[in-house]
């Protein structure tokens, strides 16, 4: 017999309590007597009766098969013997070591799921995907698109046509399937801009192409960037990596109330922008290694993108934003992404002219 | 005098330097006053959730449910009425189950939506009529999953009600430019409270219209008047646009901007919420068991959520449990409840065990509703 443990007895579904002491026997099983007079409450053998687990600070409740309830005085006592399993999680949870290696490996356990873990899970998800996914997910998003912004092109077919002619010499020079990406023209609300569907599908709105009228080779940089969102599966990506996020997210802070659900919402959007942009940059670079794979400059690249500075000079989003502010962006900066283009070209010039001395 | 005795008997058991919590005596007759006493500790809370967290983040996310009830037994257990705990009943496995039907729900259909638009607007139209069935068994899982002195809450809403107040309502508020809001709101809150049930004894809340209007004329009145005194820092930031020679006013000014609209809605916020839950608590009932009193100030309650905020800036977000904490204890020092003997023999009339899945599916889709201040 240990010692009896001060406290309360709860009847069963019922608002009723009466002082009480327990105490536990050799056999594990329990007795409940009442404090004030003699008179034995609850007896239960071993097994009859579940000890709760401890929480910090809050007394170990033992509760009996008809939901009746023991509650020790001491908030500080625990059923060693009969729960000490029921410790394990309060154990844990109060130790300062445990809870500093808590909090430095949250932050970088949720820093390495979402920046590692979860991209290259969506990579290896994407890889293994039926082509007809894409397929399909790239005639749905034509479609959408269709009904929301777009009418169909007013450029004159030869136009088109030789614009075609053009984009699959270029392809076959670069042992792509020309089939693989078929060109197609849109006009609409959405100014100069070029997409690229992840069935390969590359949709020019007729405003590029008045922009780059008298520069085709910086319409093709603008092509082969977006055909790097293709290659690299980019849209997919996306798509897996966001469902993965918020599946995550709604599991770690499903929990989460009020304005701090808030802020969890801005960095989840924060988040959505860094991935996009670190894969503009991703498609640059795809585009300026094929450039100087055509023997072209990068610098078609940056004549482009200068263009489309200039065309979108208005809209307040496209301006270049300074420092903090490009988080908030879901593309790099665009006087950095023509940097990057410029000194690609810059490099190849060097390389070119190394390579006349060799000779 | 019973008061005092209670509150400081419930302190020093809460501090642990009282090894013998005498039981509350059986009522002598008259009725008792209470405060609510919240013992629950910034960094004890705060620990207990960053390990849980770490062994959520380990188990990747199984071990969540695991976390909840544990959150939930702290913040529930550390509340207390009268020399009672409140107690979190649902278990882990229960709230596993509900989460994971949720959750391949919640995938199936985003899956559904990327691959078919039309297929996936249909399934939304259709999910439309789910959400007030998602809101109803949200809140009656919560409550049932609530219980003082071994007796639960339970929730008497129905489809029916939830459709009218929770997407009716709210659809006429848009339609009169928001001036009926005010109107509806107070219909929600008389709609919800009027329909929790304690020992099968149902709340009662005799709120008034003209509360909610008076409360909301002040918000108002508050906001505009801060727009005016504001007003000519934003000729300021609209003037900038054409001078070349003033750029650092360019970037100081948005930011003062931003802080003080800020501070400002959270102070309009709890303006609000003070002053409405104040009438609340005080027109609200339990029918011959308990009547209760909210003291919170609009300054107290203000200061309280724009310091939480700031916590939360500050530390990405970690100090989450913290702010609870702070919330929970200012809430608990400023709510006084007078119990009748009656409460004595109260007897549970709650039984079921529900599944979780209601609940879990709309905290996911983001239309749970919380009650219960």
């Amino acid at each position: 017999m240990t010692a009896a443990v001060a406290g309360q007895y709860q009847f069963a579904d019922r608002a009723l309590a009466v002082a009480a002491e327990a105490l536990l026997d050799d056999t594990g099983a329990i007795h409940v007597n009442r404090t004030d007079v003699q008179q034995g409450l609850k007896y239960a053998a071993a097994g009859q009766f579940v000890v709760e687990s401890a929480v910090p600070g809050l007394p170990q409740e033992v509760v009996f098969e008809d939901n009746a309830r023991f509650i020790p005085a001491d908030v500080h006592w625990r059923w060693l013997v009969a729960g000490r399993r029921q410790c394990i999680p309060e154990w844990l949870e109060s130790r300062w070591l445990v809870v500093l290696v808590a909090a430095l490996a949250v932050p970088l356990c949720l820093w390495w799921v979402t920046f590692r873990g979860i991209p290259a899970l969506a990579q290896t998800t994407v890889e293994w995907l039926p082509v007809q996914v894409s397929q399909q997910v790239g005639q749905h998003t034509l479609q959408v698109l269709d009904s929301l912004h777009f009418e169909p092109s007013s450029l004159p077919l030869p136009q088109q046509q030789q614009l075609r002619v053009h984009w699959q010499q270029v392809l076959e020079r670069l042992q792509l399937e020309p089939a693989q990406y078929p060109l197609i023209f849109r006009t609409g609300d959405m100014g100069a801009n070029a997409f690229a569907l992840p069935d390969g599908t590359v949709l020019v709105t007729d405003q590029m192409v008045d922009l780059t009228a008298s520069d085709v080779d910086a319409l093709i940089a603008v092509m082969l960037h977006e055909i790097g969102h293709v290659e690299y599966q980019h849209g997919m990506q996306l798509m897996a990596r966001s469902a993965a996020t918020s599946v995550l997210f709604g599991l770690l802070f499903g929990d989460i109330e009020g304005s701090s659900e808030l802020l969890l919402g801005a960095g989840t959007g924060l988040l959505e922008n860094a991935f996009s942009r670190e894969m503009e940059r991703q498609a640059d670079d795809f585009a300026i290694a094929r450039l100087q794979q055509l023997g072209r400059s990068p610098l078609d690249f940056a004549r482009a993108m200068r263009l489309l500075m200039a065309s979108h000079a208005g809209d307040p989003l496209s301006t270049d934003q300074p420092g903090w502010q490009q988080y908030l962006s879901s593309h790099p900066a665009t006087l950095e992404r023509i940097e990057a283009a410029e000194q690609a070209g810059a490099a190849a010039a060097d390389a070119a002219a190394s390579c006349i001395n060799c000779d | 005098m019973e008061t005092d005795s209670f509150a400081g008997r419930m302190a020093t058991a809460a501090n642990g330097h009282d090894d013998v919590t005498p039981p509350p005596r059986p009522s002598e007759g008259g009725a008792r006053d209470v405060r609510v006493l919240f013992s629950g500790r910034n960094l004890e809370y705060q620990k207990l959730w960053l390990v849980n967290m770490l062994l959520t983040l380990l188990t990747l996310g199984i071990y969540s449910a695991w976390a909840k009830v544990r959150n939930h037994r702290y913040l529930y257990g550390h509340t207390s009425l009268d020399g009672h705990r409140f107690s979190y009943l649902a278990k882990p496995l229960q709230i596993l189950r509900g989460r994971l039907i949720a959750l391949l729900v919640l995938v199936l259909l985003s899956g559904v939506a990327y691959v078919s638009p039309i297929a996936a607007s249909l399934m939304y139209f259709l999910l439309m009529f789910a959400v007030p069935w998602l809101i109803c068994q949200g809140i009656r899982f919560t409550l049932r999953m609530t219980s003082y002195r071994q007796v639960r809450f339970d929730f008497t809403g129905d489809y029916g009600g939830i459709m009218a107040h929770f997407i009716f309502l709210p659809l006429i508020a848009m339609f009169t430019f928001y001036f009926a809001l005010p109107w509806v709101l107070k219909k929600i809150d008389q709609y919800t409270h009027n329909n929790i049930t304690y020992g099968g004894k149902a709340f009662n809340v005799s709120n008034r219209t003209s509360a909610y209007y008076h409360a909301a004329l002040v918000c108002v009145g508050l906001g505009i008047l801060s727009m005016v005194l504001l007003l000519p820092l934003f000729s300021l930031l609209s003037g900038t646009g054409e001078g070349e020679g003033d750029a650092p006013p360019r970037f100081w000014l948005p930011v003062l901007l931003f802080v003080a609209m800020f501070v400002i809605s959270q102070l309009v916020a709890a303006i609000w919420s003070a002053m409405i839950r104040n009438h609340l608590l005080a027109n609200l009932s339990l029918d011959g068991i308990a009547t209760f009193r909210s003291d919170v100030t609009p300054i107290g309650y203000a200061g309280l959520a724009i310091s939480n905020a700031l916590l939360l800036i500050v530390t990405l977000g970690l100090a989450y449990p913290v702010t609870q904490v702070r919330m929970l204890r200012y809430l608990a020092e400023h709510t006084e409840v007078t119990i009748q003997p009656a409460m004595d023999s109260m007897i549970n009339t709650v039984t079921s065990q529900d599944g979780a899945f209601g609940e879990e599916a709309a905290g996911l889709f983001d239309v749970d509703v919380s009650v219960l201040g």
